[in-house]
């Protein structure tokens, strides 16, 4: 099959983008402010897969170096009306299909497929029973790989915030299963529909009705990714669209809090998910004055470079840099989130810029709220 | 290039610059190899190298490096030229993009000292902590930088309180065709009466004298306040007569518009997007004028009231639908500005659903883009009809940009749907060309706002004669070995027969 076949219609999107030449995606994309050609920018992406389709371009390593350091954050969808990373994703599944894919990434599948999460932990360091019970509910939390492993603060917070507030959620434990985001991502199909496959009989067997989550990323392929696929019938929450429906209910009693957050919008739940206001909301009911980065808010804020930060740690690193900053400007000294994955890489920039700033999940946020 | 000298230029350049910045990767090269001029689905116009200097200093180093061995050099900004003004004929690419640094804000002189890679709207983010607004306000200003606005000496919305770049420009660095750094102009200054005005020759030069890299440009205090409104005409010359009025009686517009009902249907997309109709436009109406005023409430007011009358007097009727007046203006203006510089009544464009792509599914916006005095609009305007009919274009609509402060100069884009096919876009340049020796019989100019490019290269000598020569011998002054910008102004057209 040749990238054709993998584009289908999109193909047209293509040959607009070359007609349109507007080059709105190109100077913001925060791959080229690193790296300077345009090739890493959305047009220049585009203008690339032309040249694969018409031939022009073998599959270098360049080539696979390019597509594979996209952060998929989506800014250039936000600014355009053409699907640029749906396009993206299916040049890497094109590579993939060729085996042009960079041996880091290969090593996060091998992770995936053997231990169940990227990050080559133990299965069970994920599986956090000891803390969180398994226990049977139509109402789940679904935790992902990351929280377990890499940010367990975020994980105590929500127990905090189960025991104070006397809503349970239930969790599968075991039955949960890394959701294969990255998998898509990346264009390995086969394994994250493995993955899906997996997730999907455990919320059958489990009787799941809501899925409750704290990545964006398990929000995007629970609720978006899996239904290109599958028939499912289960609703997805993000954290802070639970939080809000639950405080919009006064079912959640909590002190107001004071002072000044900047909140960071992660690119999966903010342009991927439309996820926008409620975090927000959630923030403010708490009594924290929201502030907002400068220009590159909402549908228009710039990536923090997490979702690359385990393939290019160097090029996310500047990148997360770059948003710190801009966060920073804001005057607040603590920044708050809500992705897990976001705040590592933007601890990660205030380590390497050695400045001190809280970056606190929402849900860290409301467990203070609960003491 | 021959493979043994782009060998050697490679190490030198690297040597310069680093290997991270300097490319002969087909994968870099390829994104550079179109502008937006109606070009045929497979066209593409590769550079040997693409550099990405840091400072004046590399830009020199780079350009005496091609100096040496006699090779093209093109400089890039957003690279959305209308005229293939960056299209590369082999040879170095210089995309300016990283210098994008903001050196001096002098809040006190009212002017900023900027790298010229630096895109307008991220100039203006930056002013905006200061007060301050650069009101050279092109569409393209998400991607467009300070150094193209000045080799093109492009159009803006606000040129009729502000004027063209001419009116900004107290003075640039620029690196000849020799690599040699010279300052030209009256650093923080637009007035001045010593030597020669050295940096107006760099307005729209195109790359053709040398690389501009960095400028001293004026800006101003941002208005407190700006409103809008429209009228219909039943013909562009009672727009004109309308305007001209205005100006005269003191009604002063901060930018103005005059356009086609066909062009109308260009920037309502939100509206019928939103309603499943067209915007209601009276039966009698042919232009459609759009004014925007700003400054205290009161005297924008003053300004809006004023003008409904005088309009009254010239036989024109004001838009009364102010969401056709409000999703007007975000299609032709505002665009992408974020909110922090928009008034609150200013709409941002649709997230995920931005104009331009979405208008450029299938076929392309081609346009000709010429000067004539404003008594000949009407003219123009009916030679418009029967050439894009004559080769069997559509017509998209015209639309008249007023670019002088306080007058009524014009640039006018003739727009018209061109495809991708050898024929279409064959039959897109013959329409131009006609449109430009038009536009030149009438008193007027044959590029008004995006240059000669390599599109109206070798045509232009019906609008120059003679002068030609002159403009080829300054060229030789500044790039002796005409490595700079080779096929933009001068030469054969790649593009019109």
């Amino acid at each position: 099959m040749n990238l054709r076949d993998y584009l289908k219609d999109l193909v047209d999107n293509l040959y607009t983008c070359a007609r349109t030449q507007c080059g709105f995606c190109v100077y913001e994309c925060p791959v080229r402010r690193v790296l300077g050609f345009e090739t890493y920018s959305s047009r220049g992406r585009m203008h690339l897969a032309r040249g694969i389709v018409e031939g022009n371009v073998g599959l270098t390593e360049k080539l696979v170096d390019i597509y594979f350091k996209c952060t998929l954050c989506g800014y250039c969808e936000a600014v355009c009306a053409l699907d640029n990373t749906r396009i993206f994703r299916n040049v890497r599944k094109f590579l993939v299909s060729k085996n042009a894919v960079p041996r880091i990434h290969r090593e996060i599948r091998d992770s995936i497929v053997s231990s169940d999460n990227p990050y080559s932990a133990e299965r069970r360091a994920k599986t956090p029973v000891q803390v969180l019970p398994p226990r049977k509910s139509k109402t789940i939390i679904f935790l992902g790989c990351t929280i377990p492993i890499s940010r367990r603060q975020i994980l105590l917070s929500l127990k905090k915030f189960m025991e104070k507030s006397g809503i349970t959620l239930g969790y599968l434990g075991p039955d949960e299963y890394c959701c294969g985001l990255v998998l898509y991502e990346i264009g390995f199909e086969k394994e994250f529909l493995e993955q899906a496959e997996k997730n999907i009989k455990s919320f059958k067997e489990s009787g799941v009705e809501r899925i409750v989550t704290i990545c964006p990323g398990c929000y995007i392929a629970l609720k978006e990714r899996y239904s290109e696929y599958f028939d499912v019938d289960y609703e997805v929450l993000h954290i802070s669209e639970y939080l809000y429906e639950l405080m919009n209910k006064n079912k959640i009693k909590y002190r107001k809090l004071s002072g000044e957050i900047v909140y960071h919008d992660p690119c999966h739940l903010t342009r991927h998910g439309k996820v926008v206001e409620e975090p927000r909301a959630v923030l403010e009911w708490l009594g924290l004055t929201v502030l907002e980065a400068p220009h590159y808010n909402k549908y228009y804020s710039r990536c923090c470079g997490g979702s690359i930060l385990s393939f290019y740690p160097d090029l996310a690193s500047e990148i997360g840099v770059m948003r710190l900053r801009e966060l920073l400007s804001t005057g607040a000294e603590t920044i708050v989130s809500g992705c897990e994955i976001c705040e590592i890489a933007l601890d990660k920039a205030a380590m390497r810029e050695n400045v001190f700033v809280d970056v606190l999940d929402i849900v860290e946020v409301l467990s203070t709220a609960l003491s | 290039m021959d493979k043994e000298v782009l060998k050697r230029v490679y190490s030198k350049l690297v040597e310069l610059l680093g290997e991270e910045r300097v490319s002969v990767a087909i994968e870099d090269r390829l994104p550079y190899s179109r502008n937006w001029n109606p070009c045929t689905r497979d066209f593409r116009a590769l550079p040997d190298i693409v550099v990405l200097p840091k400072s004046t200093e590399e830009v020199s180093q780079v350009v005496k490096v091609a100096y040496e061995y006699k090779i093209p050099v093109t400089p890039r900004g957003g690279g959305t030229s209308m005229s293939g003004g960056s299209l590369a004929r082999g040879g170095i690419l210089v995309d300016m993009k990283l210098m994008d640094r903001v050196l001096e804000v002098d809040k006190e002189n009212y002017v900023v000292r900027v790298q010229a890679g630096i895109p307008i709207l991220r100039l203006n983010e930056e002013l905006r902590k200061y007060g301050l607004w650069f009101p050279y306000d092109v569409e393209s200003k998400a991607v467009a930088t300070v150094g193209s606005v000045i080799a093109l000496r492009s159009d803006g919305t606000f040129n009729i309180r502000y004027g063209k770049i001419e009116n900004h420009l107290c003075s640039i660095t620029v690196v000849t065709g020799t690599g040699e750094v010279v300052e030209l102009g009256h650093r923080k200054t637009l007035i001045s009466t010593s030597g020669y005005h050295l940096h107006w020759l760099f307005i729209s030069s195109e790359g053709t004298l040398g690389i501009v890299t960095e400028a001293v440009l004026r800006v101003v205090p941002a208005p407190p306040h700006r409103d809008i409104v429209g009228f219909f005409f039943p013909s562009f010359s009672h727009g004109v007569k309308a305007l001209v009025d205005m100006l005269k009686r003191g009604v002063l517009p901060e930018s103005a518009n005059l356009q086609c009902k066909n062009r109308l249907k260009f920037y309502t997309h939100a509206y019928r997007a939103k309603y499943g109709v067209e915007p209601k436009v009276p039966e009698w109406t042919e232009a459609v004028l759009f004014l925007s005023f700003a400054g205290d409430k009161d005297v924008v007011d003053f300004m809006m009231k004023k003008s409904r009358e005088i309009v009254r007097e010239h036989g024109g009727e004001p838009i009364e639908d102010r969401e056709v007046l409000e999703m007007w203006w975000t299609s032709k203006h505002v665009a992408i500005e974020p909110k922090e510089l928009r008034f609150p009544w200013e709409k941002p464009f649709i997230p995920f659903k931005q104009k331009w792509p979405d208008s450029q599914r299938t076929r392309r916006f081609g346009a000709a883009g010429v000067s004539v005095p404003v008594g000949k609009i009407q003219e123009m305007y009916r030679k418009y009809l029967e050439y894009s009919s004559k080769y069997g274009l559509e017509v998209l609509g015209m639309n008249v940009y007023f670019q002088h402060p306080n007058s009524t100069h014009v640039s006018i884009s003739f727009a018209v749907w061109v495809g991708d096919s050898e024929e279409e876009v064959r039959n897109f340049y013959r329409y131009l060309k006609e449109m430009a020796k038009t536009a030149v019989d009438l008193g007027g100019s044959m590029s008004a706002y995006y240059g000669d490019g390599e599109v109206l290269a070798g045509i232009n000598v019906y609008e120059h004669g003679n002068a030609l020569k002159y403009m080829l011998k300054i060229k030789e002054v500044f790039d002796p070995a005409g490595i700079m910008n080779p096929g933009k102004k001068f030469g054969e057209s790649r593009w019109v027969e």
